[in-house]
């Protein structure tokens, strides 16, 4: 299974110019009766924009994705469509993807791609855009393979493709890089800046700090089935600042000192055999390394760069992972590990 | 060359379009099932016919038959489909429901109907009855088989899983049957005789009565004017359930 070489983008299907945003949410608000749920929202996207929906679990993301995809009527408010407030007239605009694996019976990933591109398109230009969709998610050498036949991850790519082929106006989806591989998640980024240049709005549920920050303009953070910050990734991420954490395993014991001293570096903890450095300037990194290493005899090294979990804790004092518990800032497990 | 085998296979594969043959896709890639189903009724219905069993009890076990396989198989379905999220998925195309749920038990009835098939064909040929009650047959089953599955979808809406789904649609389906006198046969006269003149199993009864030898309660005319009452109500019934089948989750 492998990706499509990158082909030019399709001219077809640019959205015209809207008078009214793609999408918007006026004080929306569905809770049940455990007092979950999600609302008073308001919120307003435009052609192009790609949203991201965070949040830990219970914040309300899917329950406002469901409000906006018309599978949930809000109890208060209203979402409107082009400036409509009809579920009818938005379907014909929208497109989904569920937050699980596929099931499509005995189908193949053809058929049941085609059953589904013919629900907006007609039946004449749906084989070149099931083909279209399948290639684009590496899916076109097992395009004739049964669906029931696929692994997990195969089937969260044919939801996805399933839920772009008919090029929506608003393309919502839940979860999208659960069960994806790297190169799952490149299609996907690749399909949404795709959809961007098209002017084609996305809104994504997801707590995947990678992709959204790679692949979302803009990130709505839900605490609470609330809306509590709404700004782009990188405006987020600025919020926190560079500030790294390297965690070091140390073989000795030293005396950290002269890590201390270092220009560029801040806080410095030491205990059980870990120091933690806090890093002012990234530079700093390299004598660090060799100082702790001259030190105390350095085993492995960690270090964590900020991410928006790291931004959504900042703002609450509870990570988007956590399922609403209080932790300490930089506690978690980051990416860039290095073993002697 | 490999491409070109590959196109060529993709050729033969029919797409669906819509619902109705996107079912009988699923139900014809699976033909094991499809023998098991077609054989299952066969072995009940053979002993029957060979036996010379008493028309009214034969015609009573085959009735209840269909009604189970449709209604039973078509609430399963429908309940399967929701774990699946595919009603989910339907209720967010722009498709009306009624025009999405009417092709899928238009589907449903004609797969139950063709792995009913063969037992009816050796019914009606081994029984000494004529080839109006046996298309007569044919006919009643078929509009029996559309109220069963629009009934299955119906009560599918009530919620839980295919486990609660058969309950109750068992529940749903035995006072139908006792009202159809396929239990004490229907009276002449009285509320219950009101009462099986407008419950499709009566005439399925009846049908497989006459196409068995017996004496069936309504004429051959009456059954095929019942028959397509039956398939106008059950896809009356599925069209204004359609919106909450698919929304119920």
């Amino acid at each position: 299974m492998t990706l499509a070489p990158a082909r030019p983008l399709p001219r077809a299907r640019r959205a015209p110019a809207p008078a009214h945003p793609v999408l918007e949410a006026v004080e929306v608000e569905h809770r049940f009766r455990n007092g979950r749920g999600v609302g008073p929202v308001s919120l307003k996207i435009a052609a192009g924009e790609r949203v991201a929906l965070m949040g830990p679990n219970g914040a309300g993301k899917t329950t406002l994705l469901d409000l906006l995809a018309t599978a949930a009527r809000p109890r208060r408010g209203e979402v409107r469509w082009y400036g409509s407030t009809s579920p009818r007239k938005a379907r014909r605009l929208i497109g989904t993807a569920p937050d699980t694996a596929v099931e499509e019976g005995g189908l193949t990933a053809r058929q049941a791609t085609f059953f589904w591109c013919c629900q907006w398109v007609p039946r004449a230009s749906a084989g070149g855009l099931v083909d279209d969709a399948l290639r684009r998610f590496g899916l076109t050498a097992v395009a004739d393979d049964r669906v029931a036949s696929f692994s997990f991850g195969m089937r969260r790519r044919l939801a996805l493709a399933q839920a772009l082929v008919h090029g929506p106006r608003l393309a919502l989806l839940d979860e999208p890089t659960a069960g994806l591989d790297p190169e799952g998640v490149r299609a996907l980024d690749v399909a949404l800046l795709a959809r961007t240049q098209r002017g084609q709005a996305t809104v994504v549920a997801s707590n995947d700090c990678d992709f959204v920050a790679m692949s979302c303009t803009r990130v709505l953070f839900l605490d609470g089935g609330r809306v509590i910050h709404d700004a782009a990734p990188d405006a987020l991420l600025a919020q926190v600042g560079a500030i790294r954490v390297a965690e070091i395993e140390v073989r000795g014991r030293g005396s950290l000192d002269a890590v201390r001293s270092l220009d560029g570096v801040g806080e410095v903890h030491a205990a059980g055999g870990r120091v933690s450095v806090e890093l002012l300037d990234e530079r700093a990194l390299a004598t660090v390394v060799s100082t702790v290493d001259a030190d105390a005899g350095l085993v492995s090294l960690r270090v964590h760069i900020p991410d928006l979990d790291d931004v959504f804790t900042a703002l609450t004092g509870r990570g988007l992972g956590a399922g609403g518990d209080p932790r300490p800032v930089h506690s978690r497990a980051s990416r860039g590990r290095w073993r002697r | 060359m490999v491409q070109r085998m590959a196109s060529a296979l993709t050729l033969q594969r029919p797409m669906p379009a819509g619902m109705f043959v996107r079912e009988l896709l699923a139900a014809a890639t699976r033909p094991r099932a499809l023998l098991l189903k077609m054989s299952f009724p066969l072995v009940l219905i053979l002993p029957l016919v060979i036996a010379h069993a008493p028309t009214f009890w034969a015609g009573m076990l085959l009735t209840v038959l269909i009604a189970m396989i449709g209604a039973v198989g078509a609430g399963m379905t429908a309940a399967r489909a929701r774990e699946a999220r595919l009603m989910t998925r339907l209720t967010l195309t722009p498709r009306a429901p009624w025009r999405l749920l009417c092709s899928w038990v238009g589907a449903g009835a004609l797969v139950d109907f063709m792995q009913l098939l063969p037992a009816l064909v050796v019914l009606v040929v081994l029984s000494p009855t004529t080839a109006m009650a046996g298309i007569t047959l044919l006919v009643v089953v078929a509009a029996v088989l559309v109220v069963a599955n629009s009934l299955g979808f119906a009560v599918s809406a009530l919620g839980g899983g295919p486990g609660e789904v058969l309950l109750d649609t068992v529940v749903l389906l035995a006072p139908l049957l006792f009202l159809g006198g396929l239990f004490t046969g229907v009276p002449a006269t009285g509320w219950r005789a009101t009462a099986a003149a407008v419950d499709p199993f009566a005439y399925a009864h009846s049908a497989f009565i006459a196409a068995l030898g017996g004496s069936p309660a309504y004429t051959g005319g009456a059954v095929l004017v019942a028959a397509a009452l039956s398939v106008c109500g059950g896809m009356l019934l599925v069209a204004l359930a359609a919106p909450v089948v698919l929304r119920r989750r």
